[in-house]
Formats: structure tokens, C-alpha cells, sequence
């Protein structure tokens, strides 16, 4: 299963957005229960602030600690994000 | 609003005195449609909008040094996170028609988006003079500015560190320490990521709260915490990439 970050917004900047998206995929978590693994895809993203990414992907990844597993853009800045997210989460993200 | 403004209406729009005006026009900083002709002076609103917008400095440090409970001009003004979310895209479709680095945007995106929305989050019913943020950029000079009215960073710390003593301890911790689960606030380390992202990019930050300021960018990597040369009670933040 892959989630396109960018059927979410451009710009993935606020807990508030990052709320919102998470109860939008409430529907489709069944579907994650079933899958093997559940990719995240950042490509077609201009930003994301650890903001969103603490209020989507970290509930995410705690639910499905084994299955989630972020797709790396090349140079991607997406690192200064999910290593404040780690760091004050305690956990640690699985890479493609 | 109307194409031409009589020197009245051009002086409220920018929100400065005629006398201002008139001042300007003598050491032809900016200049009406049929100059020297008395109170009869025309000024019109497209070069009115474009002078505002290449001196966002001048106009973010009057809208600073403003006691009053006035907003800042509406092209600067963001009085919620929804118009704010607004602005964001728009800078992110100029930033990417200027041509900068796609890595850079979204650092820069990041950061603004970071800084403001705290605004936003931290002053829910407790703005104390204007609600909302004066956020402007301009892309010539690489500058941004996100400044709020709000109730800074020392009490908005205190509500969950009670024992802080002011404002240079409170910008340290928030720029310096990871707060986890910050109770009850799910919030509070947005700072730590725009220091990391600055201290290893090519984004400067002059941030101020209270009496406290810092400069954080590639050549200044540590938190240093100094005396502001004068008092804000909000949040100022100055960003350059």
C-alpha cells in the first residue's frame, strides 16, 4: 500500500492540516491493517514542517510500527524533519 | 479600492502621515501622479502596493513600534492560520518562478511555516493586542518577516515550565531543548527543527521574544541568547536565504 503525501497538500505545514489528514485516512486504516506494508511516498511535496508530520506520520508509524516504511526522495531535506521527529518521539523511522 | 488615491487616502492606506508623504516625495523616495500641486496630489495604488512591498523593513518595524491595536497593512496581514496557509503557497509559486533551489524551498517553506503557525498555535485566546501575524517577503532582498502581537515565548513556556525565570532562559530552552510530550500541549519543538535546519543551511534567523534575541545561521551554530536593543513582547522573527 503507498500514501501519496501530495493528495494531502503541497505544503504539509500545521498540526492542524496534519490532524486533518490523519482523520482522512481513518477510513482507509482497515486497508492498512491488511496490507504488508504501507509505504509513504513524499514525492510531489514542496515542504513539510515537523509540525504536520508529528500530528500524520508518527501516529501512523506507531500504529504500524513494522509495516510503515518511508520512500526517500533523492537529497531530499526530508531528514532535518523525521530527525526531530525521532529525537522527541523516541523512535526511529523505517527507510526504503 | 480605487486606482488613485488623494495623499489622505495613499497616507492611511500605508498607514504612515501625510506629512510623511510629502517628505518622500521631496527626496523622491515616491512620487504622486502630478507632483507639487498642494493637497490636490494623486498617488496611484498599483506603485502604493509595490513600494510597500519592497520596504517591508520600514513597515515591519513601524507596524513593531506601533502601540496601538491597528493590524498591519492587508497585504502583510494574516489574521488566521487559513490566510496564512494562503500566503505560504503563494510564496511557494514565486519562490519557484524566481528559480531557487527546490531543496532550499522547502527548508524555507518549512521554516516560515514552522514559525508562523506557532504564532498561531500558542495565541489561541491569548493574543494580546492584534490577532494574527504580519507576515511579508521579499524575494529580491531574501528577506522574510513573521511578527506577532502575541503573548511570547517566556509566559507561553511558563504555562508548562513554571519555575522559568525570563525571557533569555525561555528562548534558550525553546530553541535548545526536546520536550517530550509537552503536557498538555502536544506542541513545542518547532524551534529545535528551525535551528537545525538553519545552523546547516544557507537560511540566516534573527529571532526575538520579549527582551531576548538571537542569530542563528552556518556561522553561528550555537545558541547564543543576547540582550534585544529594544523590548517586544510578541515574536519577531527576521529570516535570510
Amino acid at each position: 500500500m503507498i500514501i501519496e503525501l501530495k493528495k494531502f497538500g503541497t505544503i504539509l505545514n500545521s498540526r492542524q492540516l496534519g490532524r486533518e489528514a490523519f482523520l482522512a485516512l481513518s477510513s482507509d486504516l482497515e486497508e492498512c491493517d491488511k496490507a504488508d506494508k504501507i509505504y509513504i511516498d513524499f514525492l510531489g511535496v514542496s515542504s513539510i514542517s515537523p509540525s504536520w508530520a508529528d500530528e500524520f506520520l508518527v501516529p501512523i508509524f506507531k500504529k504500524f510500527p513494522n509495516k510503515v516504511i518511508l520512500k526517500k526522495e533523492k537529497n531530499s531535506p526530508i531528514f532535518f524533519v523525521t530527525n526531530i521527529l525521532e529525537k522527541t518521539n523516541n523512535i526511529k523511522f523505517n527507510w526504503e | 479600492m480605487k486606482k488613485e488615491l488623494k495623499i489622505n487616502e495613499a497616507a492611511d492606506f500605508l498607514g504612515i502621515n501625510p506629512d510623511t508623504l510629502r517628505r518622500w516625495e521631496r527626496i523622491e523616495k515616491i512620487k504622486p501622479l502630478n507632483p507639487g500641486v498642494g493637497n490636490h496630489r494623486k498617488y496611484d495604488f498599483l506603485q502604493l502596493e509595490d513600494f510597500l512591498l519592497k520596504n517591508i523593513d520600514y513597515f515591519a518595524n513601524k507596524w513593531i513600534n506601533d502601540d496601538s491595536s491597528n493590524p498591519p497593512n492587508n497585504l502583510f496581514y494574516c489574521p488566521d492560520s487559513y490566510i496564512f496557509q494562503g500566503r505560504i503557497h503563494k510564496l511557494e509559486k514565486e519562490l519557484k518562478g524566481a528559480g531557487f533551489d527546490i531543496n532550499l524551498i522547502f527548508l524555507v517553506l518549512a521554516v516560515v511555516g514552522e514559525i508562523g503557525n506557532n504564532s498561531f498555535d500558542h495565541n489561541i485566546g491569548k493574543w494580546s493586542q492584534v490577532v494574527g501575524i504580519f507576515f511579508a517577503y521579499d524575494l529580491e532582498k531574501r528577506e522574510i518577516f513573521l511578527i506577532d502581537k502575541g503573548q511570547g515565548i517566556f509566559s507561553s513556556l511558563k504555562k508548562v515550565i513554571p519555575n522559568l525565570p525570563n525571557d533569555f532562559v525561555a528562548l534558550e530552552k525553546a530553541f535548545t531543548e526536546v520536550i517530550s510530550g509537552r503536557s498538555p500541549e502536544s506542541r513545542g519543538n518547532g524551534l529545535k527543527f528551525v535551528k537545525n535546519v538553519v545552523i546547516d543551511s544557507k537560511i540566516s534567523l534573527y529571532f526575538q521574544s520579549g527582551q531576548a534575541c538571537l542569530i542563528l545561521n552556518n556561522k553561528n551554530k550555537e545558541v547564543k541568547i543576547k540582550k534585544a536593543k529594544k523590548y517586544f513582547r510578541g515574536c519577531l522573527a527576521k529570516i535570510n536565504f
